[in-house]
């Protein structure tokens, strides 16, 4: 990775993104252009995005772009500052911006100085490796060979396949001068760069009666097995062409781990401390008069025991970009069911908690799991539904999670511990939570495709099959 | 609103917020939204003259307007620290900027008062008075009245029937009436001609709704005229409200009542028309005598407007201004206690908003809009009461910025050095706040109920002591005119109380006896 990107020079001379002696001389350069002393910050940001879009098996697009950003801020540390922002580096276009930058934050209210603030806590930037070469070096060419092995092989058997294949790869540093300079500011992101890459592909009957999906999400390439999504995908639309109708109702389901990803996404966005504080929320628990505060359910089991919600920047399988203030052990919110931890920030930390780092938001879990394999998990159903995935996932109602959505790209009926036949659509009215607290099997936790977060940030998410009971549909649904 | 209100509002938009909550004795927490006298400035005016041409809708000249205005009022706060000047009446008679004015008349130029369509009225009539289309004003408001009329009295054919007087109509007369209030320059005749013009219109007796209505802007007159120290026009208006309110009947006095808040609008409301009725002359008056005839002043005039006990008010006018406990620092650190016995104190409250340096979500340092004008305030007074003992009190939070828990002495000795770097006068005391740590594994820090000197001066929950509260107290430690906030443009007040009762001081001690 270092190899890479330490010998990029100009992003002009074919490079994708900015290396970090670049964005440390492009620092350089501003902290010399500032005028009349205070705080100079420099963020500094470039991307690049290579991908490959294709519809009823003809690419719709291919693309090639990349985009660098200065964003120059100046002001007082903790004070008013403004900031201008340019994606020209040439000498002319890096001073225009301090100036822009300057004639900004003189328009500003000034508070007054305040020298005597004290220093900063150290914080330690936790490391992680996301970089990978597969990544970066995925061209255009390989991009299109990609999809057309993919194509092909729905083609062959006369279906219709859509997909989508992007790598990325980016860098971001925040630098200060203060900072620089051993004086009192916020704080310095250094420079941090990384890599992702998605696939994902949707198979259709012409006749339009059946559609399979696979897609996977990682920072490496090379641990995306496109043949194996094509084949899945493909599988899945043959299975389920011709589905028949079921009455609404609750049934057991066995959930692939795409549809767990799917179904508990709204919920671990309300692992958040400060809202459910402010009594928003499931984990909240009653309000304390006396204390004049609401009471959290920290402490207290909110799921099935064998569930662990965590998170962990060394875990190579996550991936996760490190943010700067946020600890940098491994965090539980959810220990064998009982919640342990809420996400929060540094600010929050310190003043309520006398601790130096905040709690990272579930930006990259791992749900643990069990041994079940699906095929186990099916012979032990007498009657329920396996769920491929789940789309249009909305929250009906915050404080119980009650969510609501559709299943898709494959539905089948399971009757006496077999898979007997394809069924309609489902649009169902669940609460992940209940679904966490009705599980009958687990299964090994698998990476799934979760290519960006609500913010679009890279959220991986490493999740197993659940085997749930009275899981709850409430309409049946024409879309295939 | 005119456009240059609504950019002054929305600048001071938390001044705003807590100018509600403000209860002056006497009527201060009104508001005015005001602008600094043209002053000497740092930066040369900005290009204020758009292409007016191209905005094709009324929307977008209202828009433009604003931008201008914006550009204009920013320019302003930014070359001029207004909040070092102190109140000047000329204020509301100053002219708008002349490209503010030019820019209106041009974009306003295609509407025509008689023909523009009326659902723009509520746009047109602030950017006619900035444009100084008054006349158009007049006529605008006269085509929507008659717009009404010819809809709710189809049936009827009398303009001023019950039935005309309806919400709409009110409403139409109050949006009217506010553009006037708060155009600048002030339109107070135009105000008043509305006003008195709604008010006889009014068939009697008179319900609740209009009545609420046209009291509401008798006593905005008279406060509007009491800022402007016009004597007779405050007595006048004030008086045309207590008139109104007596003549109601007690069926519609309840309604009036209930709609008002009873606990506080309309007692409030009735208390305010009685003091600006009896002036502030008169209060003054009655401190130059003693302290003991200022505070039965006080309470005679809140039993007259509300037919209450005095007690009831919940104002702490006369009440013992409680000791002040904490880490004392700053000019007097003698450790004697504050207020400080035989002289005049100013108490000011200050919690969380100027030292609480991570109050907000992008970590500034604090909000000079709120803070910077209890402090230049309070550098006023000091330069002009070289003898005035000014405390500022503020307490412990259990942090510090991004400090781990400070020491009760440390967080003191932060708070007082970022009040300093706002070049607060006066002595600093820091009340320790008490904490306690929820267990494991919420371990939140949770400050205890009872705050230190933030309760004692709430005197049982009857009154705000949170930022900005001030407390005005004599020499024996009598506390004479508390708010809930001390503005701008409250000053004045404390300034005449002030004033008052120096001069009640110096005679006595010519006099040789204490002057309560």
């Amino acid at each position: 990775m270092s190899r890479n990107r330490d010998r990029l020079v100009r992003l002009d001379d074919g490079e994708r993104i900015l290396s970090r002696q670049q964005v440390e001389a492009i620092a350089e350069r501003v902290f010399r252009l500032a005028q009349g002393g205070g705080e100079t910050r420099v963020r500094v940001e470039s991307w690049w995005q290579g991908e490959l879009r294709w519809g009823r098996n003809r690419v719709s697009l291919a693309s090639d772009r990349r985009d660098v950003s200065l964003s120059v801020i100046r002001g007082q540390p903790f004070g008013a500052d403004g900031a201008a922002s340019t994606n020209q580096f040439d000498d002319v276009s890096v001073e225009a911006a301090v100036r822009a930058a300057e004639r900004a934050l003189a328009r500003q209210d000034q508070p007054p100085k305040a020298e005597f603030l004290p220093q900063l806590p150290k914080l330690e930037l936790p490391q992680s490796s996301i970089w990978s070469d597969a990544t970066y070096n995925l061209t255009a060419e390989a991009r299109g060979e990609i999809a057309r092995s993919l194509v092909d092989s729905a083609e062959q058997k006369g279906m219709l396949s859509a997909g989508y294949t992007e790598v990325r790869a980016a860098s971001y540093a925040e630098l200060s001068s203060e900072i620089r300079a051993g004086k009192p500011a916020r704080f310095e992101t250094p420079y941090a760069a990384w890599t992702h890459a998605q696939c994902s592909m949707t198979v259709r009957d012409p006749k339009g009666t059946g559609s399979g999906w696979a897609g996977l999400s990682s920072y490496d390439w090379a641990k995306i097995d496109s043949s194996a999504l094509a084949e899945r995908a493909l599988d899945k639309c043959i299975r389920s062409r011709n589905p028949v109708s079921l009455e609404p109702g609750r049934y057991t389901v066995i959930l692939e781990p795409q549809a767990v990803a799917d179904l508990t996404e709204p919920l671990i966005w309300k692992l958040d401390r400060i809202r459910t504080e402010q009594g928003d929320g499931p984990f909240v628990l009653a309000g304390d008069d006396a204390l004049g505060l609401v009471r959290t359910k920290l402490g207290l089991k909110v799921v099935d025991e064998r569930i662990t919600l965590s998170h962990d920047y060394a875990d190579p399988a996550l991936g996760i970009v490190p943010r700067v203030g946020m600890g940098t052990g491994p965090i539980s919110w959810i220990d064998h069911g009982v919640l342990t931890a809420m996400f929060y920030g540094r600010t929050y930390a310190l003043r309520q908690l006398g601790d130096n780092y905040g709690v990272r938001d579930p930006t990259g879990y791992r749900m643990s799991g069990g041994t079940a394999t699906p095929d186990e998990m099916i012979r032990s159903t007498k009657r329920g539904l396996l769920v491929t995935r789940f789309s249009n996932v909305g929250i009906l109602d915050q404080n119980s999670v009650l969510c609501t959505g559709l299943t898709r790209d494959g539905l089948w009926l399971i009757e006496n511990g077999k898979i007997t036949k394809p069924v309609k659509n489902f649009r169902f009215t669940e609460s992940p939570l209940f679904v966490l607290n009705n599980i009958e099997q687990l299964g090994p936790p698998t990476r799934v495709f979760r290519p960006t977060g609500p913010a679009g940030q890279l959220t991986p998410a490493i999740v197993p099959a659940i085997m749930a009971r009275d899981f709850s549909f409430t309409s049946l649904v024409d879309a295939v | 609103m005119p456009l240059h209100a609504r950019v002054s509002k929305h600048a001071s938009k938390r001044r705003g917020s807590r100018t509600i909550r403000t209860l002056s004795l006497v009527g201060l927490s009104v508001a005015l939204q005001v602008h600094a006298a043209t002053a000497q400035t740092l930066l040369a005016p900005p290009d204020t003259a758009p292409d007016v041409g191209k905005y094709t809708t009324l929307e977008e000249c209202v828009a433009a307007t604003y931008r201008v205005s914006e550009q204009l009022t920013r320019h302003e706060r930014v070359g001029v620290w207004k909040d070092t000047l102190s109140w000047n009446v000329k204020e509301l008679s100053t002219p708008l900027p002349e490209p503010l004015i030019t820019t209106a008349q041009r974009c306003s130029a295609r509407y025509k008062a008689a023909t523009v369509p009326l659902s723009g009225f509520s746009l047109l009539l602030p950017l006619y008075l900035i444009a100084n289309r008054d006349a158009d004003v007049a006529t605008l408001l006269s085509r929507r009245l008659a717009a009404i009329a010819s809809r709710s009295g189809a049936s009827k054919s009398g303009a001023t029937s019950v039935a005309s007087i309806d919400g709409e109509r009110i409403a139409v007369l109050d949006s009217a009436f506010q553009a006037y209030m708060q155009a600048k320059p002030s339109r107070l005749p135009a105000a008043e001609s509305l006003t008195t013009a709604f008010d006889r219109s009014i068939p009697r007796p008179m319900t609740a709704k209009p009545a609420r209505e046209v009291m509401g802007m008798y006593l905005a007159l008279a406060l509007k005229d009491q800022t402007l120290d016009d004597t007779i026009g405050m007595r006048k208006f004030a008086t045309r409200t207590i008139a109104l309110l007596d003549s109601l009947a007690p069926a519609e006095r309840s309604i009036v009542r209930e709609q008002m808040g009873e606990n506080t609008g309309y007692d409030l409301f009735a208390y305010s028309a009685q003091i600006a009725k009896a002036g502030i002359g008169v209060l003054l008056d009655s401190l130059r005598a003693s302290t003991a005839a200022y505070v039965a002043l006080q309470a005679k005039l809140w039993v007259d407007a509300t037919g209450e006990r005095p007690e009831a008010s919940g104002f702490p006018v006369g009440r013992k201004a409680p000791q002040l406990i904490g880490t004392v620092s700053g000019h007097a650190e003698d450790g004697g206690p504050r207020p400080v016995p035989g002289k005049i104190n100013l108490v000011v409250f200050i919690d969380g908003e100027c030292t609480d340096v991570v109050i907000k979500a992008d970590e500034e340092l604090n909000d000079p809009s709120f803070c910077r004008p209890i402090t230049s305030s309070l550098r006023r007074f000091a330069a002009r009461f070289p003898a005035l003992e000014i405390t500022i009190v503020d307490r412990t939070r259990g942090y510090f910025m991004y400090t781990p828990p400070p020491t009760p002495e440390e967080e003191a000795a932060y708070i007082n050095k970022a009040l300093e770097a706002h070049d607060a006068p006066g002595t600093t005391v820091v009340g320790t706040t008490g904490f306690f740590r929820l267990p494991a594994p919420d371990r939140r820090l949770v400050a205890k109920k009872e705050l230190p000197n933030f309760t004692q001066y709430s005197f049982g929950k009857s009154w705000p002591s949170g930022d900005g509260a001030a407390f005005l107290i004599d020499q024996q430690g009598i506390i004479i005119l508390p708010t809930g906030l001390l503005t701008r443009d409250s000053e004045h007040l404390f300034v005449g109380m002030i004033e008052a009762l120096q001069a009640r001081r110096q005679a006595s001690l010519g006099a040789g006896s204490p002057g309560r």
